[in-house]
């Protein structure tokens, strides 16, 4: 029996779309969205979609962050499409047709690597684009350095220069206003990161938050506290926000896709 | 760029911080302008409202949001959308019970906050944060962002509305054990009077115009807002793309409509579901153009 990774997206799985899997010989597995996306992937035959997802009280598409997903990570999966939409591609599944689809169809599926000339919806990628590039020089990532680069120069003058932290605090910390600048890219993380819920990024997004999650304390009083700094603990976990959020940023904003998709 | 200006009568003056303008911040946004009014409905107003959208549609693009607790009414959509005297777009929405993306506490780049205002306390991601629109009180200039995206999401609303409208419908019937690509005259609408299906039976009614205001379908439909925080009525639709949309549109809605009201509403003949997506698509196609 043949795996397919069953993506929902916030909503339900038509009856009919459940038996005509099993009728054609597939087993469902569904999608969590936690840890590494590609841990998910292990086993599985094909990735299926339901498409558009709905998430935040609106339906969006990403279909292409799948695309991009399977496209560099394992490129000979087939990436079905469900909708009720007219078919637009071999691998797109009518949901209104399937009483009358053939079990044959399944059999005939395109893995992703040969899916180069296909309209795939997506509304998620530019917000994605919005999220990393948008706002100047307040991006979640500039505004992100800019934090980092401030704890970066206190760790520096506290461990190497010896510096008294309570100066480091009056110099350089406390005019930094981080605690203002934590709550402005909370308020933009928390708009962004819930639309990607079904991606295949959800999992690294996941990872940003829990990190966020552990700066919040330090953050919100205002960088005060001495221990966490000297530790060298809140730098540690800045770094990981930033390689995490660089990795997405390659890998879903700056990878191009094929031409026919621009 | 034209001008753009969001005409708001919500409890600006009764809870909240007052009626007046508020300018957008920035340089791209020279001449944006949210106005806020705080009218009770009635015949007056609506004289004052059409005066200011003459005013500013002169120069500009007009949206103007009614607070339904002011009052409001499909009627008044109606005729504030029918009556202009220039060829611009004005674009008429009813709004209330805290549904919709112009509340910052239904989405966090909204407009309208607590008791008249643009700012709101709210839980994100267990944090309580407050969420403000304004960027500067004193200059009574707005966050650009806010604006933008307030205004993007109800320039598509038609759309919007009605693709989820297609969707939430189909979706609805591929959970029965019956669905099919066709239903025998009659067992559609039998399926629809299911009690689970209330909410979705309520929308395709509003769809084709078949709410009368203050009716208890009008209520049940204002219910069903108030805890799922989404718009679910379709005011005046046909006045709507009228009023915004080519004529083409409205031909495609009055085409969708018809079909949904002899065939899914009504005992009818049989119900293809292909063809009445086909009309859905057809609708949608004209409304994104």
């Amino acid at each position: 029996m043949r795996t397919v990774l069953m993506v929902p997206g916030g909503r339900p799985v038509p009856n009919t779309l459940v038996s005509g899997l099993q009728q054609a010989g597939w087993r469902s597995q569904y999608y969590q969205g936690e840890g590494d996306f590609r841990n998910e992937l292990a086993g599985v035959d094909a990735v299926l979609l339901l498409s558009p997802c709905w998430v935040n009280r609106s339906y969006e598409f990403g279909e292409q962050l799948w695309y991009l997903a399977l496209r560099r990570h394992q490129d000979d999966l087939p990436l079905v499409v469900a909708g009720y939409q007219r078919p637009r591609h071999t691998n797109y599944l009518d949901l209104l047709q399937l009483e009358t689809q053939a079990a044959s169809w399944w059999d005939q599926l395109q893995p992703v690597a040969a899916m180069r000339d296909v309209d795939y919806q997506d509304s998620l990628r530019p917000k994605l684009h919005r999220f990393f590039a948008g706002h100047g020089a307040d991006s979640v990532v500039a505004v992100m350095s800019r934090i980092r680069l401030v704890v970066q120069m206190a760790q520096r003058e506290h461990l190497e220069m010896h510096t008294p932290y309570v100066e480091i605090y009056r110099d350089l910390i406390a005019p930094a206003q981080l605690s203002q600048k934590w709550g402005e890219w909370r308020n933009r993380w928390v708009n962004y990161h819930p639309l990607f819920r079904y991606s295949p990024l959800a999992g690294a997004l996941q990872a940003v938050g829990r990190y966020a999650q552990q700066l919040d304390d330090w953050m919100f009083n205002g960088g005060v506290e001495e221990a966490p700094l000297a530790s060298g603990e809140i730098l540690t976990i800045l770094k990981a926000v930033k390689d995490t959020l660089q990795e997405i940023e390659n890998q879903y904003v700056l990878q191009k896709l094929p031409h026919s998709h621009r | 760029m034209e001008k753009r200006t969001m005409i708001i009568v919500w409890s600006w003056a009764s809870k909240g911080q007052g009626e007046g303008n508020w300018s957008v911040d920035g340089p791209s946004y020279a001449g944006d302008l949210v106005v806020c009014r705080d009218l009770q409905a009635g015949p007056e107003s609506v004289e004052t409202l059409r005066a200011l959208i003459d005013t500013y549609q002169s120069d500009g693009e007009v949206m103007v949001f009614l607070h339904r607790q002011h009052g409001y009414h499909g009627e008044h959509l109606e005729a504030l959308l029918s009556g202009g005297s220039t060829d611009s777009i004005v674009r008429c929405f009813l709004f209330g019970e805290g549904a919709g993306p112009i509340y910052l506490t239904r989405h966090a780049r909204g407009l309208l906050g607590s008791s008249g205002t643009f700012s709101a306390r709210v839980v994100l991601d267990g944090q309580d944060v407050v969420l403000t629109a304004v960027a500067d009180a004193n200059k009574q200039s707005l966050k650009p962002n806010h604006f933008e995206f307030v205004w993007q999401r109800y320039g598509l609303a038609l759309y919007e509305r009605t693709a989820e409208l297609k969707e939430d419908f189909f979706s609805a019937l591929g959970q029965e054990a019956e669905a099919s690509m066709t239903f025998a005259a009659g067992a559609l609408y039998q399926l629809l009077n299911q009690p689970r299906h209330r909410q979705l039976l309520l929308r395709l009614l509003s769809f084709v115009g078949r709410v009368r205001k203050h009716s208890d379908l009008a209520q049940e439909i204002s219910t069903f807002e108030r805890t799922a925080y989404r718009t679910l009525a379709f005011e005046r639709y046909s006045a709507q793309l009228a009023a915004t949309a080519p004529a083409s549109a409205l031909a495609a809605y009055r085409q969708l409509s018809e079909y949904l009201l002899r065939q899914v509403l009504s005992k009818g003949e049989a119900v293809s579901l292909p063809l009445l997506r086909d009309k859905f698509d057809q609708l949608l196609l004209l409304l994104k153009d």
